[in-house]
C-alpha cells in the first residue's frame, strides 16, 4: 500500500486511562476502575469474553458512554468532558456503520465537511483517503453495493480522512470471513505503522488480538486481568482464565509442595508430581493451577521410559486431523482431560489412535504456574 | 409463481404441484373476503358517486337524462367554491407540516428512549383517538372560546389582556386536527427512525457531527420514508375532516367537507355534492402522489438499488 498523506508523519496519541469506571443505573458494574496506558503509535487490544467491559471501555474513550468515575487522558489532557464530536477520533464499527444514503465518496468526506474544510480540499483529501484503501474506483457507489471487506475499507477511509491520532476499533473484522479477516489484519497493522496512529482494538478473538496488537489487555468482569506483549501473555499467563482465553491450555489443579532454586515441585489433586522451572509468585502450599500448552506436549508409545520429570500416561479418546496439526485428546487416570497437538509433518509411522495408551511428556520450562480460576 | 410454466421444468412431482396449487388457493381464499368487502362497500359506491357527479337534476330533484360537466364548471367558476377548495388544501398542508414538526421529537423519544418512556409517549399520543370526535371537538371549543380555559389562563397569567379569538377560525380547526392526527405522523416516523442502526448515528458523531448535524445529515434523511407516510396521512385526514371544521370552524370558514354536507343534506343537490366529493378525492390523491413522488426520488437512491 502506498502512503502519501501529504502532511508530515502523523504522530499517534498517548492514551491514559486512570481509574476509569462505569456503573450502570441498576448498580451493574460495567468497568471497574481500570488503569491503562497506550503509547503513541501502539496497537493495544482489549481482549475478553462478552460482558467483560471491553466495549464499554472503548465507548468511554470515544465519548459514546459517560464514565462514572476516572480519567481519560490524551497526551496528558483530560477529554472526559469533551463531547463526542470534539474528540477528533477515528472509529470502526463491527457492522461498518456507513451512511447508507451517501455515496462512498460522501461517506469519506463527511468528517471533513463537519470540520468546515473547503470544498475543493474535501474532494481532494477524500479521494486520497480512498486511494489509501484502494477503493478510488468505487467512489460513486452506494455502500450497499459493496462487499463487507470493501465496506470496512470505506469505514477506515472515513475514519482516517480527518487525520485523527487515535483509531478505535470495535470488533472491526468480526463479520468478515477468515481469509479476508487475516489480510485486513495485516493491512490495518501496516497502515497504523505508516500513519503512526495509535489504535485501541476491542476483540473477543485471541487470534486477532495476537495478529493485530502489540500489547494485549485481557479483561474479565470489568477489570484488566493481565496486560502485556502478545507473546508474553501467551507464554506467561498469570491465571487459568488468561491461559485458557489466549490459545488453549491443559489446566491441572495442583499444590506447591517444594521449591528448590528454580525448580518448583507440585502435586496434582490426583497425586501426580509435576516440575516447573518458570518464574511465578506463589509460595509453598499454595493451591494453584498448572498450565501446559498443547503444542509443548510430546507423545511416545506407552511403556517408553519417561524422559523427564513431567510425564503422564493417558488413554487416547480422539485424534482429530486439523490440517497442519493433529489434535490428540487423552484422558488421564483420575479424570483429567489433556489435549496435545503434534505437527502432521512430524508424525511417523506410529500415529496415536483412539483407544490406545500413550505417554505424554512436557518440559519443566514450559510448565506455567498460574492462579486458579 | 406461474404454475402453467412448470411443465417445462424437469420432474415436477404431482404432490409438489398440488401443494403449490393449494398454497395459491389458500392465499386467494384469505384475501377474498376483504377484497369482496371493499369492492362492494368502497369501489362500487365511489364509482356510483363519480357517475352521479356528471349528471344533473331539475329543481324538483328529478335526474335529467344524459351526461354533463356543468357541476365541475360550477365548482371552478364560482369564486366561493374555489376559495373553499384552497382553504381546505391550505389547512391540510398546514396540519401536516405542524404535525411533522411536532412529531420528530416524539418519534425520537419513542424510537431511541427507553421502553418506559416510549410506552408513556405512545399512550399519551393515542389517547385522543379513544375519545369520540364530537366530544373531543366540543372539548376544544370549551378551551378555545372567548371565555374558555385558554383565555382564562392567558388573562390570569397576564400573558395577554385580550386573548385572540380562536374558536370559529381556521386556527381552532388546525389545533384540533393536529391534536388528533399527530399519532398517524409520529408512528411511521418513529418506525423509520427505529430502523436506523444506532451505530450509524454514532459513527456520524465520532466523525465530528454535533447532535444537531447528526440529525440533519443522517437521522432525518434516513427517516424520509416514514415522513412521507405520516405527512400524507395527516394531509388526507385533515382535508377530509368534517366534524371538527363543522364544530370548531363554524360558518365563517367552511371546508370542502362542510360544503358537501350542505349540498347533499341541506340543498339535496346530490350531483353537485358528488362532484365536490370527486374533486376532493382527486386533489388529495394528486397532492399525495406528487409529494411521495418527490420524496421517493430523494431516497430511491438507496432504497431502489445502486446504479
Amino acid at each position: 500500500m502506498k502512503i502519501n498523506i501529504s502532511d508530515a508523519q502523523i504522530r499517534g496519541a498517548h492514551v491514559q486511562l486512570e481509574g476509569l469506571s462505569k456503573v450502570y443505573s441498576g448498580g451493574t458494574v460495567g468497568v471497574d476502575a481500570i488503569d491503562l496506558a497506550v503509547a503513541p503509535g501502539e496497537i493495544l487490544a482489549l481482549l475478553g469474553p462478552s460482558g467483560c467491559g471491553k466495549t464499554t471501555t472503548l465507548r468511554m474513550i470515544a465519548g459514546l458512554i459517560t464514565p462514572s468515575a476516572g480519567e481519560i487522558l490524551i497526551d496528558g489532557t483530560s477529554i472526559v468532558s469533551l463531547p463526542v464530536h470534539r474528540r477528533n477520533l477515528g472509529m470502526l464499527f463491527q457492522n461498518y456503520a456507513l451512511f447508507p444514503h451517501m455515496s462512498v465518496l460522501d461517506n469519506v468526506a463527511f468528517g471533513l465537511s463537519m470540520r468546515g474544510v473547503a470544498k475543493a480540499e474535501i474532494a481532494e483529501r477524500s479521494r486520497e483517503a480512498l486511494r489509501l484503501v484502494q477503493l478510488e474506483a468505487l467512489a460513486d457507489r452506494l455502500p450497499k453495493a459493496l462487499s463487507g471487506g470493501q465496506q470496512q475499507r470505506v469505514a477506515l477511509a472515513r475514519a482516517i480522512v480527518y487525520r485523527p491520532r487515535l483509531l478505535l476499533l470495535d470488533e472491526p473484522l468480526g463479520a468478515l470471513d477468515k481469509k479476508l479477516r487475516e489480510s485486513m489484519q495485516l493491512e490495518l497493522r501496516q497502515l497504523c505503522a505508516q500513519l503512526g496512529l495509535t489504535m485501541v482494538l476491542v476483540t473477543h478473538d485471541q487470534e486477532e488480538a495476537l495478529t493485530l496488537a502489540d500489547r494485549i489487555a485481557v479483561m474479565r468482569g470489568g477489570r484488566i486481568e493481565q496486560v502485556g506483549l502478545g507473546r508474553e501473555v501467551y507464554e506467561h499467563p498469570i491465571s487459568a482464565f488468561v491461559a485458557n482465553f489466549i490459545g488453549t491450555s491443559n489446566l491441572v489443579d495442583a499444590r506447591i509442595v517444594s521449591r528448590d532454586g528454580d525448580v518448583t515441585v507440585l502435586e496434582t489433586d490426583q497425586g501426580q508430581s509435576i516440575h516447573s522451572t518458570t518464574r511465578h509468585g506463589f509460595a509453598l502450599g499454595d493451591a494453584v493451577t498448572v498450565s501446559i500448552r498443547p503444542e509443548h506436549v510430546t507423545l511416545a508409545p506407552s511403556g517408553a521410559s519417561a524422559s523427564g520429570p513431567n510425564s503422564l500416561e493417558g488413554l487416547v479418546t480422539q485424534a482429530v486431523f486439523k490440517g497442519q496439526n493433529l489434535a490428540i485428546h487423552l484422558r488421564v487416570p483420575g479424570g483429567a482431560d489433556f489435549v496435545c497437538t503434534i505437527p502432521v509433518a512430524m508424525t511417523g509411522s506410529a500415529v496415536p489412535a483412539a483407544g490406545q495408551i500413550w505417554r505424554m511428556t512436557w518440559p519443566a520450562d514450559r510448565t506455567i504456574v498460574v492462579s486458579r480460576a | 409463481m406461474n404454475v402453467a410454466a412448470t411443465p417445462t421444468l424437469p420432474r415436477i412431482e404431482p404432490a409438489m404441484l398440488a401443494q403449490l396449487l393449494r398454497g395459491k388457493a389458500s392465499g386467494v381464499a384469505l384475501v377474498l373476503p376483504a377484497t369482496a368487502f371493499l369492492a362492494v362497500f368502497f369501489v362500487w359506491p365511489v364509482l356510483q358517486m363519480i357517475v352521479l357527479s356528471v349528471t344533473q337534476q331539475r329543481v324538483e330533484g328529478v335526474l335529467i337524462e344524459g351526461w354533463t360537466l356543468d357541476n365541475y364548471l360550477r365548482l371552478f367558476c364560482n369564486d366561493l367554491y374555489f376559495r373553499v377548495l384552497l382553504r381546505t388544501l391550505r389547512l391540510a398542508a398546514a396540519s401536516s407540516v405542524v404535525a411533522v414538526l411536532l412529531a420528530y421529537p416524539l418519534a425520537i423519544a419513542i424510537a431511541r428512549g427507553g421502553p418506559g418512556l416510549a410506552r408513556l409517549v405512545t399512550i399519551t399520543l393515542v389517547a385522543p383517538l379513544l375519545v369520540n370526535v364530537v366530544v373531543r371537538s366540543y372539548g376544544w371549543s370549551a378551551i378555545l372560546n372567548n371565555a374558555g380555559a385558554l383565555a382564562y389562563v392567558l388573562k390570569a397569567t397576564g400573558l395577554s389582556a385580550s386573548p385572540p379569538a380562536l374558536l370559529y377560525t381556521e386556527w381552532a380547526v388546525l389545533i384540533a386536527c393536529v391534536h388528533v392526527y399527530l399519532p398517524f405522523v409520529v408512528m411511521p416516523i418513529a418506525t423509520a427512525i427505529g430502523r436506523i442502526d444506532p451505530s450509524v448515528e454514532e459513527a456520524a458523531r465520532v466523525a465530528g457531527a454535533s447532535r444537531m448535524m447528526t440529525f440533519l445529515r443522517v437521522t432525518f434523511p434516513l427517516s424520509l420514508p416514514g415522513l412521507a407516510v405520516g405527512a400524507s396521512l395527516a394531509f388526507s385526514l385533515t382535508a377530509a375532516a368534517y366534524v371538527m371544521p363543522q364544530i370548531l370552524g363554524g360558518n365563517f370558514s367552511p371546508l370542502l367537507g362542510t360544503l358537501i354536507e350542505q349540498q347533499v343534506l341541506t340543498l339535496s343537490d346530490w350531483p353537485f355534492g358528488a362532484a365536490i366529493s370527486t374533486l376532493l378525492i382527486i386533489v388529495v390523491l394528486a397532492v399525495n402522489l406528487v409529494f411521495i413522488g418527490l420524496l421517493s426520488r430523494r431516497f430511491s437512491r438507496w432504497t431502489g438499488g445502486a446504479k
